[in-house]
């Protein structure tokens, strides 16, 4: 060939078509690179940027007091946790002691709505005839809408009205319930005898711990009210503070649009230009005022909050009917001394907070690194924690490798030494098969089928106590790490199997003349001897799945919040967000170079770098511990 | 001749497209009803030249009261100032409902909660109310389903039903209505909030907020529904007059409103 060309002798440009073709192909091989280059220098140059626009953005929420608000709002977060499990105490309560009541008073209620949805007409007139006082007219009308009231009391479903099922076993109140709903006169809205009785013997029955119950839930009041009177101020003041700081850029937009038009317009967009102040310094101090002066007002409110909700607590039962309820109240008295305590310290701190402090630059890498919320588009601030997304990635890629690992692992095994010839035909290209499904099939497939069937069956007795069954959600972390499984089992398998392959012919026959079985020859010659290039292959798998996302972003769930860890091993039946699945839902959103933006491109490169890290480990292994090859 | 030809094929597309209505405003009405009214309206034979802009309810009034606009486009109703700005130059401000924005609350049907109140929903969503024992229904943690941030509806709920304070984190962010109500139907222990259109779904159930059923009937005393308004300069006349009563009084627009999620004027 090289010589055919070389005979023909042309030339262009001084090189002959051997060297263009040669340049051709380095040509592609050199723009790769330099494509490449180009999109990793983009990708770290918007994502570095972030962490200034952070201290900014920062400073801006310490500046206008948010920082400071947000003592008052983990305050009242963790109250209301309290209360909510007042809440539940009293009601798991109310229900075994007063069930039937309880039942009573709701199947009523129901019963009452019907009536006004559906008896609206005769309720108008029997409400009409009362008013003119003709006895004939008003008879008819009482009788038109007590017929229509039997009609609704008795074509009721019972299970629609008594929909708790709590007079389920009790026929004589239902049937006393269905009564009192008929002689029930809803104009005047008069609760008949029985149904008051109901109630009645609830609010006595009940009566001590309701009164502890609503002391707990006022205690917090002054808090809550101080939280949305702080929000209201600061929030006024960032805005401000971001228009102040952007009113130059506005000024010149405005002057330079009023350029391009005529008449009115231009007039308009002058004077509004005009209008607009070019301060040298936004106020802070004079506006953080009202803020600072409110720390009096949030040391009392703590103050009442403490007083009042250890009153509460202290008067809650110590005897009950319900197991939950005894739990809960258990759980209260627990939680108690640490809620004093985390009020305490958060009062000091606060006390002790400057809204002309200096934030050093660390802080803002490190509450996106440790952060744990991630906010955006939010009424009062963005937040972008990095650490929800990070430990939802790791736990779905973990589940997944849990799962894949040892069935492809053990797949390789088999096809390679254990199957025979024709198996070995079947099983390598079908597992290799399993590589062409796209993502977003298995995806619709884990929310339609795979959710479902765990749904279903994870309630079963024989397998409903594993962690975190049964499950709840179909959505969940579970879910997503079984669908990558499938993913990842291709690759490793893959892999694997040419890395068993790569162990020399020799090793083996060695073994087996010195007597070893086939499954001894496997077990303790063959995979130590490809160890490595097995690790290589379970690595690859994991770089695999923690790139995915379209798996993840649909069936992952997409709650950004650290798993509770408190449900120990069942947290991989909870629902959680990723870095991939993050990125992709929030792209359509960010508008370019905002904060935002730029939080979405350092969760990229993060993940980028995590990938080339995997990669590059894998190879090194594969080098430092040599493959038989 | 051959400039003759010019001149008249000018003219006539001239003529055809004399008529050009500006609709400015919000972007709850501009992003797909008003667009979508447009295509049909034209498709029936309707020779309007259309420029539609959406960048916000406020948006309205400063081009109607600069004459920059024909028709505003609001998911408010007007300011007492933006009125007294209108009456200061001797004009008329004139409202024209354009249809309801409605949003049910869904729960789970096996889930035995019939309604809630406001306060309990702003409670459910902000993470406050944790459990469904606390509002009443039987012990289970709730699982709360919203649309994710991106979308108008995410920030119109906040403002409806949440008194303006953020979602909870314990919240999961699903990319459409579709999906809320495919999870909810799903979980017995699932709520959240879809379109009116959506409410209907197999499993799932609209509560009643503050004892009001979501249903177009009670588009007015429900709290989670505001209503949706055009607004013109004096009683709309010419070319304006036409498109808003097509677009507030005929079928087809109706049926278009039902279909981008809204509840028409009936």
């Amino acid at each position: 060939m090289a010589k055919h060309f070389e005979r023909k002798g042309r030339r262009l440009l001084g090189f002959n078509l051997q060297s263009w073709i040669k340049g051709f192909f380095g040509g592609n091989a050199g723009l790769s690179i330099v494509i490449l280059f180009l999109i990793c220098l983009f990708l770290v140059l918007e994502a570095v940027r972030f962490f200034p626009s952070h201290h900014q953005e920062l400073k801006l929420s310490q500046k206008s007091g948010q920082e400071y608000v947000d003592y008052v709002i983990r305050e009242a977060d963790e109250y209301q946790n309290l209360v909510s499990f007042t809440n539940q105490a009293y009601f798991q309560e109310l229900d075994a002691r007063f069930g039937i009541e309880r039942g009573v008073v709701d199947s009523f209620g129901v019963f009452q709505g019907m009536i006004e949805d559906d008896a609206g007409d005769e309720m108008d007139g029997l409400e009409e005839a009362r008013d003119e006082e003709d006895p004939a007219a008003l008879k008819e009308a009482e009788a038109a809408y007590q017929a229509a009231v039997a009609r609704i009391v008795n074509e009721a479903d019972r299970k629609m009205v008594d929909s708790f099922g709590r007079l389920a076993e009790n026929d004589e109140a239902w049937r006393s319930v269905k009564e009192a709903a008929s002689s029930y006169d809803a104009v005047e809205e008069e609760i008949p005898a029985f149904v008051e009785e109901a109630e009645t013997k609830m609010t006595e029955g009940m009566a001590s711990f309701e009164e502890a119950k609503a002391l707990i839930s006022s205690s917090g009041v002054p808090l809550k009210d101080l939280r949305s009177k702080l929000v209201k101020i600061a929030a006024s003041i960032k805005d401000d503070a971001i228009a102040d700081l952007t009113a130059s850029a506005r000024k010149e937009a405005l002057l330079e649009g009023a350029e391009k038009v005529e008449g009115e317009a231009r007039e308009a967009k002058l004077a509004e230009a005009g209008k607009i102040v070019i301060q040298d310094e936004f106020p802070f101090a004079e506006r953080i005022k009202p803020i600072v002066a409110a720390h009096g007002d949030h040391v009392a409110a703590v103050a009442t909050l403490r007083e009042k909700i250890q009153e509460g607590i202290g008067r809650l039962p110590s005897e009950f009917s319900s197991e939950p309820a005894e739990k809960l109240v258990g759980k209260i008295r627990k939680l108690e001394p640490k809620f004093i305590e985390a009020l305490d310290e958060s009062i000091e701190e606060s006390g002790q907070w400057k809204w002309d402090d200096e934030i050093d630059w660390v802080s803002s890498v490190t509450k996106f690194f440790f952060g744990k919320d991630w906010t955006t588009n939010s009424e009062w601030r963005q937040v972008y924690g990095f650490l929800p997304l990070f430990t939802g990635s790791i736990i779905i890629s973990l589940i997944a490798l849990c799962i894949a690992v040892p069935l492809s692992i053990g797949a390789a095994i088999y096809v390679n030494r254990l199957s025979t010839k024709w198996e070995q035909t079947f099983i390598k290209p079908a597992i290799e098969m399993i590589q062409a499904i796209p993502s977003i099939v298995l995806g619709f497939f884990g929310i339609m089928v795979l959710g479902n069937i765990l749904l279903e069956y994870s309630s079963s007795p024989w397998i409903s106590w594993l962690p975190g069954f049964p499950i709840t959600e179909r959505l969940n972390m579970l879910n997503a790490g079984m669908l990558l499984a499938l993913m990842a089992v291709p690759t490793i398998f893959t892999l694997c199997e040419d890395a068993l392959n790569n162990v020399p012919r020799s090793f083996s026959e060695a073994s087996l003349a010195l007597g070893a079985s086939k499954l001894q020859t496997v077990n303790k010659v063959i995979v130590p001897a490809a160890i490595s290039g097995i690790l290589a292959a379970v690595l690859l798998g994991l770089g695999r799945v923690i790139g995915e996302t379209m798996v993840v972003l649909l069936v992952a769930g997409n709650k950004i919040s650290m798993p509770e860890w408190s449900a120990g091993l069942g947290v991989i039946a909870q629902p959680s967000h990723t870095m991939t699945g993050i990125i992709a839902q929030e792209m359509g959103e960010v508008s370019s170079g905002t904060l935002h933006y730029r939080a979405l491109f350092l969760v990229g490169l993060v993940l980028f770098t995590i990938s080339l890290t995997i990669n590059v480990a894998a190879q090194k292994i594969i080098k430092r511990l040599g493959n038989h090859a | 001749m051959k400039y003759t030809a010019l001149a008249l094929g000018a003219f006539m597309t001239g003529a055809a497209f004399a008529e050009k209505l500006v609709i400015m405003g919000s972007d709850t009405l501009g992003a797909k009803m008003v667009p979508q009214l447009k295509e049909a309206y034209v498709a029936a034979g309707n020779k309007t030249d259309f420029e539609i802009a959406a960048e916000g309810s406020s948006q309205a009034f400063t081009n109607l009261l600069s004459g920059t606009a024909n028709i505003g486009m609001s998911s408010r109703d007007a300011k007492e100032e933006e009125k007294n700005k209108f009456i200061a130059k001797g004009q008329k401000l004139v409202e024209h409902v354009a249809g309801w924005d409605m949003i049910a609350v869904v729960v789970n049907d096996k889930n035995g909660v019939r309604g809630l109140t406001l306060k309990q929903i702003e409670g459910i969503f902000t993470g406050d109310i944790k459990d469904w024992s606390e509002v009443g229904g039987k012990a289970g943690k709730i699982s709360v389903y919203t649309r994710n941030t991106a979308s108008g509806t995410y920030k119109t709920f906040q403002k409806l039903g949440m008194a303006k304070r953020d979602y909870g984190s314990n919240t999961r962010k699903m990319a459409g209505n579709e999906q809320i109500a495919n999870e909810v139907a799903s979980n017995v222990n699932g709520i959240g909030y879809v379109g009116l259109a959506y409410a209907g779904k197999d499993g799932l159930r609209g509560v009643k907020v503050g004892k009001v059923s979501p249903k177009p009937r009670n588009k007015a005393k429900y709290s989670l529904s505001r209503k949706l308004f055009y607004y013109t300069v004096g009683e709309p006349s010419g070319e304006s007059g036409k498109f808003l009563d097509w677009a507030i009084k005929s079928d087809d627009a109706k049926a278009i409103i039902e279909k981008v999620g809204f509840i028409p004027v009936d």
